[in-house]
């Protein structure tokens, strides 16, 4: 079991009155899985995304992840679970706004650097089909970052097949640069690699937040209100692409209330007042 | 693949820095004014310490005989260095020297050069015994290790010598046998000669010019001043006062004691006020700085949460704020010490001249010291002005801080 959420409550006092936020919530996600949480706003589900990220401490209940309890673990751990095993997509643009795009993907990266990063990696070959493909079927112009755009005609903006390579404790700094360019190639904005936030759409930057999330390959991906302001065809690449995500393996927990996002899910969970409830997917 | 500069935490604040050109020159600008008073006022205090310092080690006695009248002109001998001439005309040295409590007594001869054709420039000579001197003499023997001959001079460190190492005085020229260093008192623009010399200088003095001068008749013993060493356990005023009520009459005395204090009081009356603006100028500095950084963190709300949520430590985010702050610290230092130096260095001189005290320039070492020290004081200041934003940066539950308002 990769996410075990136990009665997880979360109280907060407001005009001196106590309410559970989250109110004894139970939840189990497998890898591989992609759950979608419903629900009206102000029901907890961002909420119970930061306990599980262990962003907020909850009142009573338990948070396993990957079979360790996240309350019990320090700030040092818990960051490190952050980085390492969990991915975070989140509702508002969080991109930092001084840093490049490939700067911002390659940072979750750069921060335990002490701990070796044992993800799955792209390899040169699959930048290297990446222009081969950009070669048979050229979109756009490719940057000399080496960066090219994976791009299947019939379905864009979906996470090429990928080489695994774990990348060991002598990972290279480009070998960072590789994974961050191939993520983003296959995200379709390899070319906006050197691109500042401001100078990118919210479409652009959500797919950019997504590369960013799974740059360290995490085991749980975590997207809360991904499609949240993105029009329709949008909504469609991102939903694509975590759908990629999750068949690669790797489980995803979203929170959303857009219908068109909901399908992608193998199931659906509707919050209300703190509640969980399991809907049929 | 090219290359993409490539980010690590490291490099984070410097990134943030350079992506925000107003705020961060804004910044450095403040630090640099912070540094550049801190540098400026520490280094003036220990150049009139330094200068103070000299003057008492070069106003070694403890008593000045002088004439009656004389001894404002005595005094501003001392400190100015204004050449005047006056004497005595009387055995008054051997007269001090039987009075209880000198345990040492020397004399001295004091004429004045002319600002005209016949004298290189306008000097005090200083004719002292080089016997008997406990003044003058240990100071030129720390740097002349010869004895001066008859008809030679030492000069103080402002004098002008010509290129032959000789300098004019009433027409006469003599060989300069050395030029002493710089003391900041009145002894750097005066010309030494032993009493051998003076019945000369006053002969040449007389060529020139009868006015002002020491006659011709007590050109072998006038004596402007006997400085005066006392044994331990008597006070200047308790001699000078027996010497008052002797038949030693028309006398006036100097206190070298008090000259340095009179000194001493307008030198601390000066390090008050640079120390009360540096610590007003530095708390409105702190205060500009930590309104600024507290603003800032403020405003990157989502910026810190993000960086959390990929997985940053509570100690990573406050090593990024402090990162921030301190290399804002150690630029605006660097920036503000180097243009402080550019002033008090060159014009060391004429900011001694300007404050009329003794200044004196510390060496070296003393000023890499505190170069190191005020870039220190600039980045703890600048860290300290972040201390409060990276605390709130560092509580347990910050996201839920960080993300307030979304």
């Amino acid at each position: 079991m990769l996410l075990d959420v136990r009665e997880l409550t979360r109280e907060f006092i407001r005009r001196g009155r106590t309410f559970a936020a989250v109110d004894h919530v139970n939840l189990q996600i497998d890898d591989g899985d992609f759950v979608a949480i419903v629900g009206r706003s102000g029901n907890g589900k961002s909420t119970l995304l930061n306990m599980i990220c262990g962003l907020l401490r909850p009142s009573s209940g338990t948070v396993l992840v990957g079979g360790r309890n996240v309350a019990e673990l320090d700030d040092r751990e818990l960051s490190l679970l952050r980085n390492r095993v969990v991915g975070f997509v989140t509702q508002s643009q969080t991109l930092l706004p001084n840093l490049t795009i490939a700067d911002n993907v390659m940072l979750p990266a750069m921060m335990f650097p002490e701990e070796p990063l044992n993800i799955m990696s792209f390899s040169d070959d699959v930048t290297d089909n990446a222009a081969s493909i950009d070669d048979a079927s050229p979109v756009g112009d490719v940057p000399d970052n080496g960066g090219a755009d994976i791009v299947d005609p019939d379905m864009p903006d979906v996470i090429a097949p990928m080489r695994v390579e774990p990348i060991g404790p002598e990972t290279s700094p480009d070998e960072y640069e590789k994974r961050a360019m191939a993520l983003l190639a296959d995200l379709g904005i390899a070319d906006l690699a050197g691109s500042y936030p401001r100078e990118l759409s919210g479409g652009e930057m959500r797919r950019a937040s997504i590369a960013r999330a799974l740059m360290n390959g995490p085991r749980l991906l975590i997207a809360d209100e991904p499609t949240g302001d993105l029009d329709a065809e949008s909504t469609a690449v991102v939903m694509r692409l975590l759908r990629s995500v999750a068949d690669s393996g790797t489980a995803v927990l979203m929170v959303t209330h857009d219908a068109d996002a909901m399908p992608y899910a193998d199931r659906i969970v509707t919050m209300d007042a703190g509640r969980l409830t399991e809907s049929a997917a | 693949m090219a290359a993409v500069p490539h980010i690590t935490l490291g490099r984070l604040p410097l990134e943030n820095l350079r992506r925000k050109p107003f705020r961060t020159t804004s910044l450095i600008v403040v630090v640099a004014i912070l540094a550049m008073a801190f540098f400026g006022g520490s280094i003036l205090a220990l150049n009139l310490n330094k200068g103070l310092k000299s003057m008492e080690e070069r106003l070694g006695a403890d008593l000045m005989v002088v004439p009656s009248g004389s001894q404002s002109k005595a005094e501003a001998l001392l400190t100015n260095g204004n050449p005047n001439t006056f004497y005595f005309t009387n055995d008054i040295g051997e007269r001090v020297q039987g009075f209880d409590g000198v345990e040492q007594a020397t004399e001295q001869t004091y004429i004045a050069s002319l600002a005209a054709e016949c004298c290189d420039e306008k000097v005090q000579i200083v004719g002292f015994n080089p016997e008997t001197d406990f003044v003058i003499e240990p100071w030129i023997a720390s740097q002349y290790d010869g004895t001066l001959g008859k008809g030679e001079v030492i000069v103080g460190s402002s004098i002008n010598v010509s290129a032959d190492n000789t300098i004019k005085l009433y027409n006469h020229v003599f060989p300069v046998k050395a030029q002493l260093a710089r003391t900041a008192t009145g002894l750097d623009s005066s010309v030494f000669i032993s009493d051998g010399t003076v019945p000369d200088m006053v002969s040449y003095a007389n060529k020139v010019t009868t006015r002002g001068t020491i006659p011709d008749e007590y050109a072998d013993r006038a004596v402007s001043s006997v400085l005066v060493k006392l044994q331990p356990g008597y006070s200047a005023e308790q001699v000078a006062d027996e010497i008052s009520k002797s038949d030693l009459k028309g006398v006036g005395f100097v206190y070298p004691g008090g000259v340095t204090s009179t000194t001493k009081t307008s030198l601390n009356t000066i390090l008050v006020y640079v120390a009360v603006f540096l610590i007003v100028f530095w708390a409105l500095a702190l205060i500009v700085l930590l309104a600024v950084f507290s603003a800032s963190v403020n405003e990157r709300k989502k910026e810190f949460a993000s960086l959390r949520i990929m997985g940053a430590t509570r100690g990573m985010l406050t090593r990024i704020v402090l990162g921030e702050s301190a290399l804002i610290g150690l630029i605006g230092g660097v920036i503000g010490i180097a243009v402080a130096s550019l002033v008090v260095f060159p014009f060391s001189g004429a900011i001694g001249k300007e404050l009329e005290l003794p200044y004196l320039q510390v060496g070296v070492v003393p000023c890499l010291l505190l170069i190191v020290g005020s870039l220190a004081f600039a980045v703890v200041t600048g860290a300290l002005a972040s201390l409060v934003s990276a605390f709130r940066l560092g509580r347990p539950e910050a996201y839920l801080t960080l993300r307030e308002g979304e």
